[in-house]
């Protein structure tokens, strides 16, 4: 009689419920989840911090926060594995290299220091990819007034890029089947694949005008992004670190 | 301002329903150099109805379905077009094309270069967010449309996941969300399987239910021949018969082998006469090629059954199957493009090796985009032909391709790209 009932009124709430949202749908994975527009904030402001002296305490603490949160964004595991990254990053340049010496550890010492010196920045842009998708980061360039000169290009890239894995795998087993002479292998496999690429990008195009992309009027943000409390949150503390790091000079 | 000023004005202005919706009136398109494209050509075709175009490759089919979509003059600048044409009351040469977008939709052959984003939703409501439609209006149209193509599945997917078949499909449905009043389509089924076409058939069906206006130029007779009104057969460039439903069907083959046309009944379609395949004997074939308990691993894993068979030399075999069964894996396993197989493969008695089997074997991809790499036709053979550059008149004769033996590979049509790449697969056919 209960189970009945519950059965009963569970379909028709599935009758009444709508279709869920079709559009700027963002799964989201962990407890916040940020508009695109404030990890490019984060992500500028951890281009600032790069140019500033900071000493291991201050870094540290930058690192831990843009790992929390990337956590808090629901990619923990991307948290532990850039905090791994740092550690042995750190590990290397404090205790491996200056007991090695040499070339080589002089070699990789640039090199990895400069690592450090961008691996916030890093950080920030690996949470910003994990975060959006093409259409969304399009959408917040848009909405942040970056001219459709950049934004096409921009998009048409991103677009081909899966495309042009393909394309080259299929040129290279067709090239495996005919006899082609060294000499004339690279101008083999680059002919057909900017014919591809010059076929597509035609394509694409026609496609594209025949459904209106010349259109003037200004296209719909479809992602419906907002500025929420917690992106403001984000803004405000990545602001206050840029300061902070500003004023104490390397000091910590 | 202005445009839109006009636009408006003529959106006003409703045809009558017995009125044409697009009218070709004494159309002729040429080329600068003076070929003549299309010469003459006069059609009407009213709200609701569905016409197939027909016909030969290269005879003018697509660019009369470009007159039509704005592609004649937007995107073919060395094409002059004659005649007028009326589109939903548009001259398509003299109105902006996002203007002619939202009355008429677009489909094309490939479904792999006719989609912009890399989400499913995101693709459907392409054409109305650059309209600047409103999100909530875009929403319930993609439902809309949805539901009216059963369509679910299309929605929330990663587009580089999707096959062929759900990509034209998906294609198809971003252009039902614009609701245009006329669907245009180009060869759509040119890549698309049994399944994708039927599903497609279907989608077809859906629109014209809804007294949509449909126009499609199309080689497969059979996959349209109950949902169309009437069949335009188009050879070089003129209108030369309309055929209504039945006479379409009754068509004998010789009738339809001198048009040039496939056969229009599915059934037919896949009547061919044939013995069935040698499944491997007790003995290894002495003259053609034998398999022995071959298969193909990814991950440890068989792609399909151990298939044993017997290829006597001088005959065909067909593979048939369904989609995603390893039909293409197993002819690139065959070609020694899979990196492990197991069982043998053996050619007059003697085992071949991987690297052997890309040597004595060659192969016509789906898309022989990939495997054109000369500058002309004739290179093109001549690359392939080595030692036997002295067959490659005849060969070219044999496949109607010796008097585009100039031309790049690149710029012939789709079935004369494929005619070469089976020409330079006739030369590689020599064996060990």
């Amino acid at each position: 009689m209960r189970s009945k009932g519950a059965s009963a009124s569970a379909a028709g709430a599935a009758e009444a419920e709508p279709r869920e949202r079709v559009l700027g749908n963002v799964h989201k994975r962990g407890p916040i989840s940020l508009d695109p527009r404030t990890v490019m904030g984060v992500l500028f402001a951890a281009s600032l911090v790069a140019f500033m002296p900071k000493g291991l305490y201050v870094e540290l603490a930058l690192v831990l926060a843009v790992a929390l949160l990337q956590a808090l964004c629901g990619h923990w595991r991307m948290a532990l594995a850039f905090g791994g990254f740092y550690m042995a990053l750190w590990a290397a340049l404090n205790v491996l290299f200056p007991h090695v010496g040499g070339v080589a550890a002089t070699m990789f010492t640039i090199g990895f220091t400069f690592s450090r010196k961008i691996f916030l920045c890093l950080m920030a842009g690996a949470l910003l990819v994990g975060e959006c998708s093409v259409h969304r980061l399009t959408a917040a360039l848009q909405r942040l007034r970056v001219p459709q000169v950049v934004l096409v290009p921009l998009t048409v890239t991103m677009r081909y890029f899966p495309t042009f894995k393909d394309e080259a795998s299929h040129i290279r087993d067709a090239m495996r089947l005919r006899d082609i002479p060294l000499s004339e292998r690279v101008e083999c496999f680059i002919v057909p694949l900017i014919m591809s690429a010059t076929n597509t990008a035609d394509e694409l195009s026609r496609a594209a005008t025949c459904r209106g992309i010349e259109n003037p009027a200004l296209s719909t943000d479809t992602e419906r992004l907002r500025i929420q409390a917690v992106d403001w949150a984000v803004l405000a503390l990545a602001a206050l670190a840029v300061v902070a790091v500003a004023l104490t000079g390397g000091a910590l | 301002m202005k445009v839109a000023g006009g636009a408006l004005a003529k959106e006003m202005h409703e045809p009558a329903a017995d009125e044409p919706l697009v009218e070709l009136r004494g159309v002729t398109c040429r080329t600068l150099d003076g070929d003549v494209i299309l010469d003459e050509v006069d059609l009407a075709v009213r709200r609701g109805e569905c016409v197939l175009l027909c016909g030969r490759s290269g005879m003018g089919k697509t660019t009369v379905t470009k007159c039509i979509n704005g592609l004649v003059p937007a995107f073919e600048p060395s094409i002059e077009r004659g005649g007028s044409v009326s589109v939903c009351d548009f001259d398509p040469a003299d109105c902006e094309m996002y203007e002619l977008a939202r009355r008429v939709g677009s489909v094309f052959q490939n479904p792999k270069s006719q989609f912009f984003n890399l989400t499913s939703s995101d693709e459907l409501a392409f054409g109305l967010e650059a309209a600047g439609v409103d999100a909530d209006t875009i929403e319930q149209r993609i439902c809309e449309t949805v539901d009216a193509l059963r369509a679910e599945h299309l929605l929330g997917r990663n587009v580089t996941k999707m096959s062929g078949g759900e990509k034209q499909s998906l294609v198809f449905a971003s252009v039902d969300v614009m609701d245009p009043d006329v669907y245009v389509l180009d060869e759509p089924t040119a890549n698309l399987d049994a399944e994708a076409i039927r599903i497609l058939h279907d989608q077809i069906a859906a629109i014209l239910a809804r007294g949509k206006t449909v126009i499609v130029a199309e080689h497969r007779l059979y996959f349209m021949a109950d949902l169309i009104g009437r069949a335009i057969y188009i050879d070089a460039g003129r209108v030369m018969r309309e055929f209504s439903p039945s006479e379409l069907v009754s068509l004998t083959d010789d009738e339809r082998e001198n048009l040039g046309l496939r056969a229009t009944d599915p059934t037919d379609a896949m009547n061919a006469d044939c013995p069935p395949a040698r499944t491997g004997g007790a003995s290894i074939l002495s003259r053609g090629l034998s398999l022995r308990g071959f298969t193909c691993l990814r991950n440890k894993q068989q792609v399909f059954e151990r298939i044993d068979l017997d290829v006597p030399r001088g005959s065909v075999m067909g593979i048939m199957g369904a989609n995603g069964v390893g039909k293409t894996t197993f002819l690139r396993a065959l070609s020694g493009l899979e990196r492990t197989t197991d069982g043998s493969v053996l050619l007059d008695g003697a085992p071949l090796a991987r690297k052997a089997r890309r040597r004595a074997g060659s192969l016509v991809m789906q898309d022989v985009n990939h495997q054109l790499f000369s500058d002309s036709v004739r290179n093109e053979c001549e690359l392939s032909a080595g030692s036997e550059a002295g067959r490659v008149d005849e060969v070219l004769d044999a496949l109607d391709l010796s008097r585009l033996e100039d031309r790049h590979p690149m710029a012939l049509s789709g079935g004369q790209k494929q005619r070469l790449a089976v020409a330079c697969a006739l030369f590689w056919g020599g064996g060990p």
